[in-house]
């Protein structure tokens, strides 16, 4: 059977595609026939390599683009060669983020800073430019996925920081939706659970274990499960799907 | 197509105007159909017909006829 889900043609871009659900969704696009715009902060060369294998698995043009979300030139800049080197954009998935915990009163100026800047500063930032380019779609418009994060819906002990940062990528989802509705451009937002990443591999086993004890479905959901909702938000299939914040935590209670 | 007549037509044509608008006497918000809505319309024209991309101040400072050829120009697009 053909598959459902036929990105042929579209220009994805994914934020924080180095690893974890960042490097899923990218994979999964690929897959799916879009071209791929790699982008991260960290170890240009090595973004270069994974937009290399990327290519040759899938047979897609694929680009490393590396910014940091958090810095509006270089986004800026990012999408000047973005627009130079594909032409266009049809799907943003804002997925770049960084995570520390912290309980209250212990929580660092420099911490708070740098938290909002990448969670929801980076998110701000790639959706500004995103929506500029695809206005230019005219009825075909684009899609725009942003990562918040169960915390950011329901909150924890010690991520008051990381919730607030990701409450905020809700409140920017819900209003940008509102806001590029007309201009077929449509914006959802994913609050992943318990995700088994490198950014949760840092966790202690007792509370790695804690945490999937409170999940309905008895275990930690992979960066791929993540993927394929960002896949659905992304294509055709959720085509009158704007506005909304999908849940992908395996019935986890927090 | 010289770039002031270029421009001119993205001016008629994005905020949806009558030929014969002297858009060279345009100010931003001053105008029905120069609202912040149609503003970002202009930028989308402008950024599709001289193929470029704005700077945020860019946009924010382009409130004239006569800025948006110094933009222009700023981008290196001049006759």
């Amino acid at each position: 059977m053909a598959s459902l889900i036929d990105l042929s043609g579209k220009v994805a871009l994914v934020t924080g595609a180095s690893r974890g659900i960042g490097r899923a969704c990218a994979e999964i696009l690929a897959a799916h026939g879009a071209k791929v715009a790699l982008n991260a902060v960290s170890d240009p060369a090595a973004l270069a390599k994974q937009a290399e294998e990327l290519q040759r698995r899938h047979s897609q043009t694929c680009w490393a683009l590396p910014a940091d979300a958090a810095d509006a030139s270089a986004v800026t800049q990012l999408y000047k060669d973005l627009l130079q080197k594909a032409g266009r954009l049809d799907i943003l998935i804002a997925n770049a983020g960084i995570m520390e915990d912290a309980l209250i009163g212990m929580i660092m100026p420099e911490q708070i800073q740098r938290t909002l800047a990448v969670n929801i500063g980076g998110v701000l930032n790639h959706i500004q430019m995103a929506a500029r380019l695809m206005k230019r779609n005219a009825k075909d418009g684009g899609s725009i996925v942003a990562m918040s994060s169960i915390i950011g819906r329901v909150g924890n002990t010690g991520q008051m920081l990381y919730g607030a940062s990701k409450a905020a990528i809700i409140g920017a989802v819900l209003s940008a939706a509102k806001e590029l509705a007309s201009d077929n451009i449509r914006v959802n937002a994913i609050a992943p659970g318990f995700i088994d990443t490198d950014m949760t591999a840092k966790l202690p086993k007792d509370i790695r274990e804690k945490r999937i004890a409170n999940i309905g479905m008895g275990r930690i959901g992979t960066p791929e499960e993540v993927a394929r909702t960002a896949l659905y938000l992304a294509s055709s299939l959720s085509g009158y799907v704007t506005g909304q914040i999908v849940g992908v935590d395996g019935g986890m209670i927090v | 197509m010289t770039t002031h007549q270029r421009l001119t037509k993205v001016f008629v044509q994005s905020l949806e105007l009558p030929e014969t608008t002297g858009v060279e006497k345009l100010t931003y918000r001053e105008h029905k159909s120069w609202d912040s809505v149609g503003h970002m319309r202009l930028v989308a024209a402008l950024e599709t017909e001289f193929s470029v991309l704005l700077e945020t101040e860019q946009i924010l400072d382009f409130s004239n006829f006569k800025q948006g050829l110094e933009i222009l120009k700023a981008h290196g697009i001049t006759d």
